[in-house]
């Protein structure tokens, strides 16, 4: 087989090493706090120690007059010159009909403040100790008000408002699904299984801070961001026709490396905007870094909904209906995004895998005097899916099925594929019964009893845990546009709007340039990160494989079918006796080649140019089944992960290593909701109580010691061309509802039956002694 | 303002600070050695991990002033110069950490990598426990861990092939 | 943080001077309290003293009967001490499990016990031992030294130099960890030898205490069963957004329990 070079080694399939490692293993990554402008100012913000307070004055002239300092800004001051507003959720409805409603917001509070730690001033200094200094000195006048911080406070009747034209505390709701004729299948059921679930606030935390640097230049009037994003032309677009009302020309928005994103990097900030405008008014370059304190005042929370969730089902265990009235706390500023995640992404999923014919969803997004919530690995399924599992897990008990047989009599068939749910989402493939038989094999399901009494030797309470679920990706935005420069010096530049957030997408996409144009990866060049460059919707909902590397795939091969033209012309040959192979195009059965660069060099610019656009055909619809155990320590309520284990259909898979990396790393985050995160305000106060790492509990080495992860490859998706499914934020969507369901287990097998069925997360110790003992 | 002496990758280096002035900061801002970050405020995250006299130090957490004479080791620091400045090579724990796919976005790993290395130095074949125990101080929010025990394990069995 | 006046004392004396010719000195050792309560803006001193690089002050010395730690000597350092493992090692596990290894590598016990944490662990060792406190004009019993939240015997100025910690026949330490700083959510120090027998428990209240129950039920009997069966009252435990007063309660005996098993 040809492939002299060797380069199918790296080719899809392979678990190449990373071609981005070598810097970042070595310091020297790119990340925005690396860089620096000549004359550069700093920039902090002063942060409302208040949940809801009327502003009544602020006094900067003390800070304005310390050593350094070059500006004081507020949100008057920005509201007189002319800066807009970040974009709100009109576009849903409140049940009324109006247009959902939040408060505006702003880059600086204006009048009002509606959560500890909304921006209400900014310093700029010529260093970032003077201008802490200099924000110790502003003084504000506040007139307290009062806050509701939680979801019960914010629609009990009289409650204080968040927003005046927000009666209720209502920013928006939707219905889906026929709820007379759920009623009616209710009344009828056999059975009947309800749950009151939490899902409680996040911090996404990842590890690199926001930070913003801001650069005008005067001479063509164009301001710069290098920022931390995972969208930059989203910030662009928002920054410059929302917030500064200037033409999005005149916004360039550059990347480096970005460390970590989650959703929490995906929309622009409040302080993003102050920053900008900021630069523009001093005419310096600017730079802001949050502090971690600043993340988790400041930066988008994930999650925090309460819901009622019910399944009809017959004296078979058929699921008949499924009914869910959920409240969602989005926040003081909700955004459009935080609104959709739980109004609608979230609900296209809610039936999963199980054939559910009948629904009746409520959710109304509530706002509070707190953080904006907003998208956060699984934005809206994890929630979803928490539900179902919950469910599943609680009606298996309820009607003395066994958990896998319940669910296999409720799954998908794939003969029934295409399928489309309830909600009207067409699942293009999946082989759901066959993955749960998998992933019962590779955890050993059927040895748990033996395991089980070993446990019981110690003292300890074993449990197992199954969620089986599917998820849906893409973000809505299937188009991605690509570039490609084939250059005269040897090297492939390929140009990708999607954005890397540490999930290995310039590696797999070289790899998938790598099989079609059959040259050593090293000659493969990725470029994100500039939105000069191309826009696009950027990274998120597990999009940058099955849309971004599609369209790779797809400018690839146009790109070698337009070289080939050339190749035909250069040849003086017809262009169907041309083929291409490693790296070059020969006539067939002769020796007369050219190769791919040396065409190149022929070229006019000294390149061959491909800028494709191109669209998969819908979402991914990836899915999988985890299982796990955990021991459960009687006396103290501590929970041991013991074993984990997943089967996953990610479709086709170009980097296995990458991968499972993005199964574990996720399930270690959902693992970290189950067991031990929370946001926590206090519900008088509105006071921030979980601000830093001292007290928001993040997941630690250790926490597992071993996953066993595998891919079912056998179940390609139909809908792009790779046959890939996006899988950033399965494992963390599973592992969720797979260890809480686990620890259910654990105190239903020591007859605390009640108390399992109503666990709540995190499920901290004293929760679970609670539960055994309380 | 004093001045302070340290050595820094093998190198002697004299700056002037301000005593407030931490020693991430003289590593980020006075010398550019930006490898090493910042990702939290209150000591937990380990994003800052370097070594002062060989054992690891959170760079946030510890004054430049308190340095004075120390040799301190950042992750700029660890991988070997080429014989007559060519090509790098990787410290076993850095090849390892690439080898053993240990890390996504990056911005934990400098931090790391020298909490591994301190581990590696004062206990060259450790157990997966201890490890764990080494790395309790360095949170990863990408990774899920695994990957860089196995990682860590790699290199400690690499180190040990190693001719002394 | 703000800026401050930088000293290095070369001596004891050179030390106490200095600090008491501060406006509102502080001495520096390992700085990983001082100097992360510096940068949140809760501590601003005026002068530091760094007493690192002193003779003396750092160090273990096997006296009659008594493990002497020097009041700058590093976590680590009492972690990996073959004079602690053998004869107190419930000090070395102790120290073992205070942070990470780079806390561990700076932090020190003067530094710990002057700071007083009601969720440090050290001061639950000095207690549960009946250590003595050495100090540049004198000694402090364990008893007396751990005052309140955050307060300790010491007057303004008056420098650790050491802890003696009596040799106990035997000695354990449990330490229940609070998910997200790792300091104490509850741990317990228990020891039986000369200073008689001692329950120590910090992170559960203002201060670390000694568990007056748990030390009657274990002087009658020494057995884990005679700890898990004491009960605790909450009133006066802490209640925070990791566990309630009833919780702590409820783990002290438990974690009482399995020190006494370990201790042996």
């Amino acid at each position: 087989m040809p492939d002299p070079n060797g380069y199918g080694r790296f080719g899809s399939g392979h678990a190449v090493r990373r071609i981005e490692d070598p810097a970042l293993v070595t310091g020297r990554g790119a990340f925005v706090d690396d860089f620096d402008l000549e004359g550069q100012a700093h920039l902090c913000f002063l942060r409302s120690p208040h949940a809801h307070a009327r502003i009544v004055s602020i006094d900067t002239s003390a800070a304005a007059a310390m050593p350094g300092v070059l500006a004081v800004l507020t949100g008057e001051q920005l509201v007189d010159a002319g800066v807009g507003v970040l974009p709100g959720p009109a576009g849903f409805r409140r049940p009324d009909g109006s247009p959902g409603t939040a408060p505006p917001r702003r880059p600086l509070a204006h009048e009002q403040v509606r959560f500890v730690g909304e921006a209400v001033a900014a310093v700029v200094a010529e260093s970032r100790e003077a201008a802490r200094e200099a924000r110790d000195a502003i003084f504000v006048d506040y007139e307290d008000l009062p806050a509701v911080v939680t979801i019960e406070d914010a629609i009990a009747p009289g409650a204080p408002l968040v927003f005046d034209q927000a009666p209720g505390n209502l920013a928006a709701a939707m219905s889906h699904g026929d709820a007379a004729a759920a009623e009616a299948v209710f009344r009828a059921a056999a059975h009947v299984v309800s749950l009151d679930l939490v899902n409680q606030r996040l911090a996404p935390s990842p590890m690199e801070p926001r930070a913003v640097l801001a650069a005008w230049d005067a001479a063509s009037g164009r301001l710069t961001l290098r920022m931390s994003t995972q969208m930059p032309s989203g910030a662009r677009d928002t920054l410059a026709q929302e917030v500064l009302k200037i033409p999005k020309e005149q916004v360039r928005v550059v990347v480096g490396d970005v460390g970590g994103g989650f959703g929490m990097k995906t929309g622009l900030y409040p302080e993003d905007a102050a920053v900008a405008f900021a630069a523009r008014h001093l005419k310096r370059p600017v730079k802001w870094c949050a502090a971690r304190s600043d993340e988790i005042l400041g930066a988008v929370h994930g999650r925090d909904v309460r819901s009622r969730a019910e399944l009809a089902l017959d004296a078979n265990g058929r699921i008949l209906a499924m009914r869910i009235r959920s409240l969602a706390n989005v926040g003081a500023y909700a955004t459009p995004t935080g609104v959709a995640i739980q109004l609608l992404i979230g609900p296209w999923v809610q039936t999963s895998i199980y054939d559910i014919p009948v629904i009746d969803f409520e959710f109304r997004a509530v706002l509070t005097h707190t953080t904006t919530t907003g998208a956060y690995r699984g934005a809206g399924r994890p929630e979803a899916i928490y539900i179902t599992e919950r469910l599943m897990d609680a009606a298996a008990r309820r009607l003395g099925i066994e958990q896998t047989e319940l669910r296999r009599r409720n799954m998908i068939r794939p003969a029934q594929m295409p399928y489309r749910n309830a909600m009207g989402q067409t699942y293009d493939s999946g082989h759901f019964e066959s993955i749960m038989d998998q992933a019962l094999a590779l955890a050993d399901w059927g040895g748990f009893d033996a395991r089980q009494a070993e446990s019981k030797a110690r003292g300890r309470l074993r449990g197992r845990g199954i969620a089986t679920f599917l998820e849906w990706t893409g973000g809505n935005a299937f188009e991605e546009r690509v570039t490609v420069s084939v250059a005269a010096d040897g090297f492939i530049e390929i140009f990708s709007a999607t954005q890397a957030m540490g999930q290995g997408i310039a590696t797999t996409y070289a790899q998938l340039a790598v099989d079609v144009f059959q040259v050593p990866i090293e000659r493969i060049r990725i470029v994100q990160g500039d939105t000069d460059r191309g826009s696009g919707f950027g990274s998120a909902g597990s999009r940058s494989l099955f849309t971004g590397g599609s369209a790779v795939r797809v400018a690839s091969e146009r790109t070698v079918r337009k070289a080939q033209d050339l190749a035909a012309e250069a040849l003086e040959a017809p262009r169907d006796d041309v083929e291409y192979a490693d790296g070059a195009f020969r006539i067939v059965g002769t020796d007369r080649a050219i190769g791919l660069f040396e065409l190149a060099a022929r070229q006019p610019q000294r390149q061959i140019w491909m800028d494709s656009t191109s669209s998969v055909e819908g979402p991914s619809w990836p899915n999988g089944c985890h299982v796990c155990e955990v021991e459960v320590d009687p006396d103290t309520g501590e929970i041991e992960v013991l074993g984990y284990a997943s089967v996953n259909d990610v479709g086709r898979v170009v980097n296995p290593a990458i991968v499972r990396g993005q199964l574990d790393g996720g399930a270690v985050q959902g693992l970290g909701q189950a067991l031990c995160e929370q946001v926590v305000y206090e519900r008088d106060s509105g006071q921030l109580q979980s601000a830093s790492f001292l007290d928001y509990a993040m997941p630690r080495a250790g926490l597992v010691r071993r996953f066993r992860t595998e891919m079912d490859t056998s179940i390609p998706c139909l809908t792009n061309p790779l046959g890939v499914k996006g899988v950033g934020e399965l494992g963390t969507i599973g592992a969720t509802p797979c260890v809480v369901n686990a620890v259910v287990d654990a105190l239903w097998r020591a007859g605390a039956r009640e108390q399992a069925l109503t666990l709540q997360m995190p499920l901290t110790p004293e929760r679970v002694w609670q539960a055994l003992h309380g | 303002m004093p001045d302070i002496t340290l050595t820094v990758n093998g190198t002697r280096i004299t700056r002037s600070v301000e005593n407030r002035t931490l020693l991430v900061e003289l590593l980020r801002d006075g010398l550019k050695l930006t490898g090493t970050h910042v990702g939290c405020d209150t000591s937990q995250c380990g994003c800052c991990v370097v070594h002062v006299d060989g054992q690891p130090a959170k760079s946030c957490t510890t004054l430049a002033v308190q340095v004075d004479g120390a040799t301190v080791t950042t992750i700029e620091g660890m991988a070997r110069r080429g014989p007559a400045g060519g090509e790098t090579e990787l410290h076993p724990l850095q090849q390892a950490f690439v080898d053993c796919h240990a890390l996504q976005c990056g911005f934990c790993t400098p931090g790391m990598v020298m909490s591994a290395a301190a581990l590696l130095a004062s206990n060259p074949a450790p157990s997966d426990d201890e490890i764990v125990h080494a790395l309790e101080g360095n949170l990863c929010r990408c990774t899920g861990y695994t990957n860089i025990v196995a990682a860590v394990r790699q290199a400690a069995d690499a180190l040990a092939r190693q001719p002394a | 943080m703000n800026e401050f006046a930088y000293h290095r004392a070369a001596s004891v004396a050179d030390a106490v001077e200095r600090i008491a010719r501060a406006i509102d000195g502080r001495f520096l050792a390992g700085g990983q309290s001082l100097l992360a309560t510096m940068k949140l803006g809760l501590a601003t001193p005026t002068d530091l003293v760094d007493l690192s690089r002193m003779d003396g002050l750092s160090g273990i010395a096997v006296g009659d009967g008594t493990l002497r730690i020097g009041a700058t000597t590093p976590h680590a350092t009492v972690a990996g001490s073959s004079e602690v493992l053998a004869l107190i090692p419930a000090l070395a596990r102790l120290a073992d499990l205070i942070g990470d290894p780079a806390v561990r590598a700076r932090g020190t016990l003067g530094g710990s016990i002057a700071n007083n944490d009601p969720a440090a662990c050290w001061p639950a060792a000095v207690l549960g031992l009946g250590a003595t406190v050495h100090t540049d004009r004198r000694a402090i019993t364990a008893d007396e030294f751990f005052t309140g939240l955050y307060e300790t015997a010491l007057a303004p100025g008056e420098l650790i130099v050491a802890v003696s910690f009596p040799i106990p026949q035997r000695a354990a330490w449990v330490k229940f960890r609070q998910p997200a700083s790792r300091f104490s959510l509850v741990g317990v120090f228990v020891s039986q030898g000369q200073a008689g027998l001692r329950v120590a428990v910090t992170g559960a209240g203002p201060c670390v205490f000694r568990c007056a129950p748990l030390e009657s039920a274990l002087t009658a009997d020494w057995s884990p069963a005679a700890a898990r069966n004491v009960r605790i009252a909450p009133d006066r435990l802490n209640t925070d957004l990791h566990a309630s007063a009833s919780y702590r309660a409820h783990l002290i005996p438990v974690l009482a329990a399995r020190a006494v098993a370990q201790a042996g």
